[in-house]
C-alpha cells in the first residue's frame, strides 16, 4: 500500500477545499440583486479565497505526487460536488448524475490499478 | 447539423472553448513545473516561483476565455468539452514529465472522462428546464 504523507494529504484538502468552494460560489452567485453584488459578497469572496489555496496546494502535492495521478483523483471533486450539492444546498439529484460520479468512482479506481 | 460542420461554419465561436481547454492545461501543467522547482513546504518558495505565477496567469486567461465561450454558448454545451482537459493532462505528463502510461491509465481516464460528461447531460437537462 502506498504511504500517505503530506503531499497526499495536501491532495485530498485541495480535492475537498475546491468542493466546498463551488459551494460557496453557486450559494454567493446566487440570490443577489445585481451583477456585482455576486462578486462582493463574503461567499464569493471565501470561495476565491480558497481556490486561491488550492493552487498552493495542488503545487505542493505535485513537489511528489506525478502529475497524471493528481489529474486522476482531482476527477473526485466532481463527485464531491454532487454530494455535497445534495446535502447542502438540498439541489434535486438525478440519476444521470448518480450514474457519472459511479463512471467517475470506477474511472480513478481502474487508473489506480 | 453536425459539431464538424457547425465549427467550419463558425469557427471564431469556438476558438473561446479551444483557448480555455489550452489555458486550463497549460495551469496544470506550469503547477506541475512549479511542484518539480520548488523543494520544500515554504508557501513564499512556492507563491514566488515563475512557474506558479505562469500558473495563476493562465488560470486568469482560462477563466477570461471560458467567459467568452458562455457568452457564445450555453453551458451545458460547453462544459462537456473541459473534459477534454483530463486527456490533455495525461498527455502532457507522458510527453513532458516522463510519466508512465499504461492501458489502465488510459482505460481509467477514459471512464473518468465518461463520467463528466454523464454529470454534464444532467447539467444539460437543468439547463432545458430552466428555458421553459
Amino acid at each position: 500500500m502506498t504511504n500517505i504523507g503530506l503531499h497526499e494529504i495536501a491532495m485530498a484538502l485541495a480535492i475537498m477545499i475546491t468542493a466546498f468552494s463551488q459551494l460557496l460560489l453557486k450559494s454567493g452567485a446566487s440570490g443577489q440583486k445585481t451583477w456585482l453584488a455576486s462578486f462582493l459578497n463574503w461567499k464569493t469572496m471565501t470561495g476565491y479565497v480558497m481556490f486561491g489555496m488550492v493552487t498552493v496546494l495542488n503545487v505542493f502535492a505535485m513537489q511528489k505526487i506525478q502529475l497524471k495521478i493528481m489529474t486522476a483523483w482531482i476527477a473526485l471533486t466532481y463527485i464531491l460536488v454532487v454530494v455535497l450539492s445534495r446535502y447542502i444546498l438540498k439541489e434535486h439529484l438525478c440519476q444521470t448524475q448518480i450514474i457519472g460520479c459511479l463512471l467517475i468512482g470506477i474511472g480513478i479506481l481502474v487508473f489506480s490499478l | 447539423m453536425t459539431l464538424a460542420a457547425q465549427i467550419v461554419k463558425r469557427p471564431m465561436r469556438y476558438i473561446w472553448i479551444a483557448l480555455s481547454i489550452l489555458f486550463q492545461a497549460t495551469a496544470s501543467v506550469c503547477g506541475k513545473k512549479a511542484g518539480l522547482t520548488t523543494s520544500n513546504s515554504d508557501i513564499l518558495a512556492i507563491v514566488i516561483n515563475p512557474w506558479y505565477i505562469a500558473e495563476l496567469s493562465a488560470l486568469f486567461l482560462q477563466a477570461c476565455s471560458w467567459v467568452m465561450a458562455l457568452r457564445c454558448f450555453p453551458l451545458s454545451f460547453a462544459y462537456p468539452f473541459m473534459s477534454l482537459v483530463f486527456g490533455l493532462n495525461l498527455l502532457s505528463a507522458w510527453l513532458l514529465f516522463g510519466e508512465s502510461l499504461r492501458l489502465n491509465h488510459i482505460l481509467g481516464m477514459l471512464i473518468i472522462i465518461a463520467g463528466v460528461l454523464e454529470i454534464s447531460r444532467s447539467a444539460a437537462k437543468v439547463t432545458k428546464g430552466q428555458r421553459k
